[in-house]
């Protein structure tokens, strides 16, 4: 799975830990979610897409899909 | 959902660590008591046998520990201590597994209190597998 989770988070100055505090993970947790090795619950790709007030598919796409639109 | 952040894990290590000193000082405690009694005093065998469960009882307070702890991380630190976890399991029971046959079919050397090994075993092979499960998500 794809997420465009670094360049939202870079859009609003804020750090890994920042994001880390928001979502009450650790900052290696949204490392790994940032590098795409891991790949969120569902639980906390909706807490993320609310913490950016974005819908969730438009933070994380499907590689397949994200491929054929490329 | 209570997750360790990089704070609250900072406290949770401390309490993690407290909680695993105080249950290791109990162990060694109970484990002198247990060896000098079993091996000066010859107990009867029901002495033994409590000497034997108390010994191993420290390890519970060594599990609640950690489930403490587990139970307080995020689901992706869950998923490296349970990868990690798998790692050990598999590691550990197939090395006994096949030294058992060794032992059997090839004459292999007894090994005196092997099962006694094979939770201390378990915890180094985890912790050490921790490191390399942790470091494919970087």
């Amino acid at each position: 799975m794809r997420n465009r989770l670094k360049v939202l988070r870079a859009e609003r100055n804020w750090s890994q830990a920042d994001l880390a505090d928001k979502l009450d993970v650790s900052r290696q947790s949204v490392n790994a979610i940032e590098t795409g090795k891991y790949d969120p619950s569902l639980p906390l790709a909706f807490k993320i897409a609310k913490i950016f007030a974005l819908p969730i598919e438009k933070i994380f796409s499907d590689d397949e899909v994200a491929q054929a639109a490329e | 959902m209570s997750c360790e952040t990089d704070v609250t894990g900072r406290v949770m290590a401390r309490q993690y660590a407290r909680d695993m000193a105080i249950a290791a000082l109990i162990y060694v405690a109970v484990l002198v008591v247990s060896v000098f009694v079993v091996r000066r005093l010859d107990p009867p065998q029901w002495v033994a046998v409590v000497l034997a469960l108390a010994s191993a009882a420290p390890a519970l307070l060594m599990m609640r520990a950690y489930m403490r702890r587990f139970n307080a991380m995020d689901e992706f630190q869950q998923r490296v201590q349970m990868e990690s976890m798998l790692a050990a399991a598999a590691i550990v029971g197939f090395a006994s597994f096949t030294y058992g046959f060794l032992e059997s079919f090839a004459g292999f050397p007894s090994i005196d209190g092997a099962l006694l090994w094979v939770f201390p075993a378990m915890t180094f092979v985890w912790g050490l597998a921790q490191i390399f499960v942790a470091r494919r998500y970087k």
